[in-house]
């Protein structure tokens, strides 16, 4: 691209060479107007002819005037002298502008090419050779002066570029580098997944397996709950029935606990009776004794009636003793039934509190025939997602083994990264040297083309 | 009433040959034979009320018995031993003549009369140790528990 540019400018500067004279020609033409070009020959020959002509001319002229002789020889001597130098000073004149070329070409010739080419003649009889030469000199300079300036600028170019790619290729270098060290890291990483890969694999079919125990275990969970459930149920059947019977125990000690009171009371009666007997047979037994006393104290004639009163007292004793028996006896009972009220009593309160827990084990036992149910639905739901997590599980092995795959081709891709990035080290290491090259060359090229001075 | 016939006729005083009839109570743990002749009556222990600005010792207090006001002791602490008066139903009070005062002796249990001993012994009780006392000195005992206690009481 550059280069063809570079082709074009200089095809152009080409033309500007082929058509720069003939362009300045004809503006020098426009402000001088119409120069007729004669050339030196010619001039030299007109005069040259003229001064043949004046030297042959001018004795008869002189003698014809009328001037005496000796005198026009002298005249005609002097006034040929005349006309000589005349000559030589018009020559002269006509050629000044060549020591003015001359310096101008030796200007150039040192480098200078800032000095316009001088053209100024003291005497100018038509454009000549002279004209021409100074013409071509100029074109040459400003020829010259385009190129220097074109290289100058071409060699700045090429430094700029050249430092620009400088640049560049040790920016490429540090990002080539950093790229290296990239896939490097890249490599270790692929290392690491591939074996975090192994890893969770084995860890995954781990899990795969357990999770099929674990769906063989809610099975036996949920057969087990099943199992729980109807012999809950079955148990509160029988605890139902059993509340029946603590029931019907329950109506009948209450209807013999009654009786029991009932039997209580008569024996209550049966001890009134009997205190009853006693204080009789106590007062009998004191009034015999007391008559015993009596007959003793009336002597001889109470000995019949004493035995008869002892007879009396010892009855009474008897009767007392009796009486005191039935006494024990009764009260023997009555202590004895109101203990077995008691018993009874508490058997009762022991029944309606075995009712009362009959009740509450029913309870628990609806309530752990319910539990067991559900239980045994979310075993039903475990099971099946233990189901749905093992072949979950089987497709994220196989995903997993897909991802080991693309986890080896990535390392593979990695390593030829790292050659392909190893191979653009050197490549750019040689385009630095190559620009550091091109660099010296061009600065090398601006040196030689700093001897000339444009400006 | 069988055997009666054997019963030996109880004597009103003191016949030689014959023992003196005796009543025999228990007092706590002790038995002792009363003089019969002493003896007007067995009662049982009514209501006592007792003396008033007195410490309770030997005498009770006083009990109605028909209608007369009875002085009613202790018949062991009269006797200088143990307490007869525990609250028990067996407890009787025997009414003795002490002059102008009716006195009732408190004891533990009258147990019979002393002359049918022997019967007891034959329904195969066991014998009991009965400390005789004397209708004197009974007497004496009482009258002087008797005097100094009520003029202690007067």
């Amino acid at each position: 691209m550059r280069a063809a540019r570079e082709d074009s400018e200089l095809v152009a500067l080409r033309g500007r060479h082929d058509s720069g004279p003939q362009l300045k020609l004809a503006q020098s033409a426009g402000e001088r107007q119409v120069i007729v070009r004669i050339s030196l020959f010619t001039k030299i020959l007109t005069g040259y002819i003229l001064l043949s002509v004046v030297f042959l001319g001018l004795p008869p002229t002189v003698r014809a005037m009328g001037i005496p002789a000796p005198v026009d020889a002298w005249v005609c001597l002097g006034l040929e002298v005349a006309f000589a130098l005349l000559f030589a000073f018009l020559t002269s004149r006509i050629l000044s502008g060549i020591r003015a070329l001359n310096r101008s070409a030796l200007e150039i010739s040192r480098g200078d090419l800032s000095k316009p080419v001088v053209q100024q003649r003291l005497l100018r009889l038509g454009a000549d050779e002279i004209d021409e030469l100074a013409q071509s000199i100029a074109n040459m300079q400003e020829n010259l002066r385009d190129l220097v300036s074109h290289i100058q600028r071409t060699s700045h170019s090429v430094a700029d570029s050249a430092s620009d790619m400088l640049h560049w290729s040790e920016n490429v270098n540090g990002s080539t580098e950093e790229v290296a060290r990239s896939a490097t890291r890249i490599a270790a990483g692929a290392t690491d997944q591939r074996r975090s890969v192994d890893e969770t694999s084995s860890f995954i079919t781990a899990m795969a397996s357990s999770t099929q125990q674990s769906a063989q275990s809610a099975l036996a969970a949920l057969q087990a709950a099943n199992a729980t459930a109807s012999t809950a149920e079955d148990s509160g059947a029988a605890v139902r029935a059993a509340a029946e019977k603590v029931k019907t125990v329950f109506d009948r000690i209450e209807a013999a606990s009654g009786q029991l009171f009932a039997f209580g009371e008569k024996t209550h009666e049966i001890s009134k009776i009997v205190d009853a007997i006693t204080a009789v047979a106590q007062q009998t037994n004191l009034l015999a004794l007391n008559a015993t006393i009596e007959a003793a104290r009336a002597g001889d004639a109470g000995r019949g009636f004493a035995v008869v009163a002892e007879e009396v007292r010892k009855l009474a004793e008897r009767a007392g003793g009796s009486a005191e028996q039935i006494s024990r006896l009764a009260s023997e009972i009555a202590g004895r039934s109101s203990g077995v009220v008691g018993a009874m009593r508490e058997g009762i309160d022991d029944l309606a509190k075995g009712r009362e827990q009959l009740n509450s084990i029913l309870l628990g036992l609806e309530g752990i025939s319910a539990t067991a149910r559900t239980g045994a639905r979310k075993v039903e739901l475990i099971t099946s997602s233990a189901k749905e997590q093992q072949s979950r599980s089987e497709e994220m092995v196989r995903a997993i083994e897909h991802i080991s795959q693309v986890a080896n081709a990535n390392a593979v891709a990695t390593e030829e990264v790292s050659s392909a990035i190893r191979e653009q080290t050197s490549s750019i290491a040689q385009m630095t040297s190559s620009a550091q090259e091109l660099t010296n060359l061009s600065l090398e090229l601006q040196t030689v083309v700093s001897r000339f001075r444009l400006q | 009433m069988t055997g009666s016939e054997a019963i030996v006729p109880v004597a009103s005083g003191p016949v030689a040959g014959e023992p003196e009839p005796r009543i025999h109570v228990r007092v706590g743990n002790a038995f002792f034979g009363l003089p019969l002749a002493a003896i007007r009556e067995v009662a049982l222990l009514g209501p006592l009320t007792r003396l008033p600005g007195r410490a309770p010792g030997a005498l009770l207090g006083v009990m109605n018995l028909r209608g007369r006001v009875v002085l009613v002791a202790d018949l062991g602490l009269v006797l200088g031993g143990e307490p007869a008066h525990r609250g028990a139903a067996s407890e009787r009070v025997l009414v003795v003549d002490e002059g102008r005062r009716d006195v009732a002796l408190l004891v533990s249990e009258v147990l019979e009369i002393a002359h049918l001993a022997a019967e007891a012994e034959q329904d195969g009780l066991p014998p009991r140790s009965v400390e005789p006392l004397a209708t004197g000195e009974l007497l004496q005992r009482i009258a002087g528990f008797v005097e100094a206690r009520v003029n202690d009481f007067a």
